[in-house]
């Protein structure tokens, strides 16, 4: 049952509250369900993303931590690693079975060692750092690599409507 | 935002606008025709037609969202995008498969294919709603209101039946019209198919369900009794913590599932000969399924082993620990055999040396066969567990000392290792006399391995510096070493 992920997730709210990392707010959407939390995410200094508060929704699994959870940014952002609908692709929030791009090393997938400040952090680095080669977001990646200018202008963008510009 | 511009006004302005022109066509087509003939005739000629198909997929889609609020409510976020994700392919699957059929069958397939895109969806959204339901589960939750408080298991009866009630209307159809015509044999007996399909899969959601349900029942049968016999106790540790091997039966019930589908598959495939386009998803099956009972065997044999084969650890091992908790649950290790469940929470040690419960553990190696910290495999092929880091750096290495000639670089490699701990690894190296030269190689992190290619670079120029020190020294050594001679000859 759900217990087991429903301690080790109390577990790690705890933790959270007890010393939250710089930039990062995570709890749960509400108090009966423990398995949808809300994060704040605020971009990293010297990135495009700067001063922007990014919304995003975590979805955990009934058997969390031996599955990972989902990641969607709500609303979606301009990057090269998010789908257009918001999910977010990066290698550490894959099971260690499935592959969906192919050339993920196995020691980069998901395992319980990885925590919801642990998956977060990866996401700031994710924003300083878009890995094109793996992209969930073609158009993204194109803008990135091609047209940086174009593509710090739509972030900027997205980076105002986050703080609800 | 104006209200024109949101969707679902869009959406009302444009059904308005659809019936208003289905009525208009109509009415226009009724007054200007004599007979009935004549008005359908009008119908189903120019714009009418695309009129009257714009008309009817409107309310189908009401018909449908209308459908779905009564059966399941407000559609959660994830629910909305694994429907979307998949309707695409559905439809377009469907679209190729209606292509196979006759022209005058073109009615029952489109509304059998609706009727097949609907239960479709549905069991989707069934599915998911099954995780929901067992997240909301809490300690208030019995299995009473568990059943019976939400629409789940009656949705999922009420789509079995409907599923049963078609195949059987499919298949019944498609055995009447092969005798007499043969015509729309093929459409009936695919779709029978599609709905057998579809049943199968309801099965499959039921055995989930009843799996969980199972756990939950246990689960509560456990709380009770810790109630009972430890009021004042917190019964937080000894709490039930999921049903042993309950992925390894998920597995197995999805397998079991695949096994069926095929079985259909090719059963409708042989005596029919189905066109060769179901042939594909047959293959596909044969292989998934071949596969699946491959791992799931390897699962089942090596997680026997795992009790037997790792090594308890004892109580002088975790004191060397630095933080004594199971990474997987994140609660303490402890040795304490009187504790309940201990069986469960045994801390074991794996090759690579780090400490997991048992429990913990086994639920793991369901999923992945490696460690979760450091990813180093368990078992190797032959499935036997891999000895632990400590064993084998205890193990009698080939001695290197004796080779005389080691000036080659490529001596280097085989220097015997041995670890400390993670973060540092000494090297035992000889020279030519046989003195033991030791260096110690700092590691940072284990997983930076090009850090530790370059740090292990640096290290071997070290060491041939010395050596080359050591020769010339050596050399130095020789005419002293011949000096004292000659000084001792003299002094005799």
């Amino acid at each position: 049952m759900s217990r087991t992920a429903q301690k080790r997730l109390l577990k790690e709210l705890q933790q959270l509250t007890r010393d939250p990392p710089p930039g990062i707010i995570a709890a749960p959407k509400t108090e009966s369900d423990l398995f949808t939390w809300d994060c704040l995410v605020a971009g990293p200094p010297d990135t495009p993303y700067a001063g922007g508060l990014f919304n995003c929704q975590l979805q955990f699994p009934t058997d969390y931590p031996l599955s990972p959870p989902t990641l969607t940014f709500t609303p979606s952002i301009l990057h090269p690693n998010v789908y257009p609908n918001g999910e977010v692709c990066i290698s550490i929030l894959h099971a260690p079975g499935s592959d969906p791009n192919m050339y993920e090393l196995p020691e980069e997938r998901w395992s319980p060692v990885q925590s919801v400040e642990k998956i977060l952090l990866s996401v700031v680095s994710m924003l300083s750092e878009p890995n094109v080669e793996s992209g969930a977001n073609i158009d993204a990646c194109i803008l990135w690599r091609d047209h940086r200018d174009d593509f710090n202008k739509k972030v900027k963008r997205d980076v105002l409507k986050s703080l609800g510009f | 935002m104006p209200f024109y511009q949101s969707r679902t006004a869009q959406f009302v302005l444009f059904t308005l606008f659809i019936y208003v022109l289905t009525f208009a066509s109509v009415y226009f087509a009724i007054s200007s025709s004599i007979s009935f003939l004549q008005v359908t005739i009008k119908l189903t000629q120019g714009f009418n037609i695309i009129i009257i198909s714009i008309f009817s997929i409107i309310n189908s889609i009401i018909l449908w969202k209308f459908s779905n609020y009564l059966l399941f409510g407000e559609l959660r976020l994830i629910e909305y995008e694994h429907v979307l994700e998949r309707l695409p392919f559905t439809v377009i699957n469907m679209v190729f498969m209606s292509s196979m059929f006759n022209e005058h069958d073109i009615f029952t397939t489109i509304i059998l294919s609706l009727l097949l895109l609907y239960m479709k969806v549905s069991n989707w959204i069934l599915r998911d709603r099954l995780e929901s339901l067992l997240q909301t589960v809490n300690d208030s939750t019995t299995i009473f209101n568990l059943i019976f408080s939400t629409q789940f298991f009656f949705n999922l009866i009420l789509f079995s039946l409907i599923d049963y009630l078609m195949m059987n209307f499919c298949i019944s159809n498609s055995l009447l019209s092969n005798s007499n015509i043969g015509s729309s044999a093929s459409v009936y007996l695919l779709m029978g198919m599609e709905f057998t399909m579809l049943l199968v899969d309801l099965f499959n959601i039921l055995c989930h369900s009843i799996l969980n349900i199972y756990e939950f029942y246990k689960s509560s049968l456990v709380s009770l009794d810790t109630h009972l016999t430890s009021e004042d106790e917190e019964d937080d540790e000894s709490g039930f913590n999921g049903l042993e091997g309950k992925f390894i039966y998920e597995k197995i019930i999805d397998t079991f599932t695949r096994f069926l589908k095929t079985i259909i598959h090719i059963l409708l495939l042989i005596p029919f000969a189905m066109p060769v386009m179901l042939s594909k998803d047959v293959v596909i099956d044969l292989v998934t399924l071949s596969q699946n009972i491959n791992t799931i065997w390897k699962i089942w044999v090596n997680n026997r082993k795992l009790d037997d084969q790792l090594p308890t650890v004892t109580q002088h091992q975790l004191d060397s620990m630095e933080d004594k908790i199971c990474i997987i649950c994140m609660d303490d290790l402890s040795i304490n055999s009187i504790q309940k469940n201990f069986e469960k929470r045994k801390p074991k040690m794996l090759p690579c040396g780090h400490i997991l419960h048992m429990n913990c553990l086994k639920n793991w190696m369901e999923r992945s066969q490696t460690c979760p910290m450091c990813r180093l495999p368990v078992f190797n092929e032959k499935g036997e567990v891999l000895p632990t880091r400590r064993e084998r750096a205890t193990t009698p290495e080939p001695s290197t000392s004796t080779s005389s000639d080691s000036e080659e670089n490529e001596e280097w490699v085989s220097f015997p290792i041995e670890t400390i701990d993670d973060s540092t690894i000494t090297f035992n190296l000889a020279n030519d006399d046989g003195r033991i030269l030791k260096s110690r190689l700092l590691i940072n992190s284990t997983t930076d391995t090009t850090q530790n290619s370059d740090d292990i670079l640096g290290l071997k120029q070290k060491i041939n510096q010395l050596q080359d020190q050591i020769n010339q020294l050596n050399k130095n050594m020789k005419p002293i070493d011949e000096k004292e001679n000659i000084l001792l000859s003299h002094t005799e």
